[in-house]
């Protein structure tokens, strides 16, 4: 069910999975990118200096979170951004080049950050 | 394209959960783009302390301020809006879509003033 016809673009142009998807990493995202903004923003004044930064880069279970998180994000930015441009003219005729470029971007956002994180 | 791309911004006939939808999307691309931005600054964590502290010194200032602010606004919306359209989604009070929607307005104006006044306490070392 949707709220209204425009509501309907992203469901309609993305595969049922995709949307799916879609809707399940928003929410994993709301907890993770919650906890990752209250963490380096209301905690404490020095969450930012580089000592704390590189301490939770090097703790496993941030590491754990960090990646979880950099995946999630990487799949539901580009996935939306997919969903946008296939419902242009242009990727109603190039569909497969707008799903291949989409999946290029998120594949290089996924491991550049996770060199980042195997760095540490 | 770039013609459905500026349907977005247009208000006129538009329905309010059309204005939403279009600020959906539009928040959307503001943040992938900060999300590119976002990794592509990590990179100086790898270049060692100074270069990383003289980032942070340079971008967590009160001229940076507004920027971030805006980009919260992004965020809380997106976050929000998204929340709200999966609970419709799954057919949760469809018939109260209307009130849903200003209640959700309300909740990200809430959300984002208390993490707005946060982060300037931040910013300003208070």
């Amino acid at each position: 069910m949707v709220t209204d016809k425009n509501e309907m673009h992203t469901k309609r142009v993305l595969e049922p999975l995709a949307w799916l998807f879609q809707l399940i990493s928003g929410l994993i995202l709301t907890v993770l990118i919650t906890f990752h903004f209250y963490e380096t923003h209301f905690t404490s004044h020095e969450a930012m200096k580089y000592g704390l930064v590189v301490a939770r880069l090097s703790s496993l279970g941030y590491k754990i979170m960090y990646a979880l998180l950099l995946f999630f994000v990487a799949f539901h930015a580009f996935n939306g951004i997919r969903a946008i441009l296939l419902d242009t003219n242009f990727g109603a005729k190039y569909p497969q080049v707008v799903n291949s470029l989409c999946f290029l971007a998120f594949l290089i956002a996924f491991g550049y950050g996770s060199l980042l994180l195997l760095a540490f | 394209m770039i013609m459905n791309l500026l349907r977005w911004f247009s208000v006129k006939g538009k329905s309010l959960f059309s204005m939403a939808f279009s600020l959906h999307r539009l928040t959307g691309v503001v943040l992938t783009i900060y999300l590119c931005m976002h990794l592509a600054y990590l990179t100086s964590i790898r270049m060692g302390k100074e270069v990383f502290e003289s980032f942070i010194a340079t971008t967590v200032t009160p001229q940076f301020l507004v920027f971030d602010i805006l980009l919260v606004l992004a965020g809380v919306y997106h976050g929000v809006n998204g929340l709200r359209l999966i609970f419709h989604e799954f057919g949760l009070a469809y018939e109260n879509r209307k009130s849903i929607l200003y209640v959700s307005v309300a909740i990200v104006l809430v959300v984002w003033l208390i993490a707005s006044y946060k982060m300037y306490m931040f910013v300003m070392g208070v």
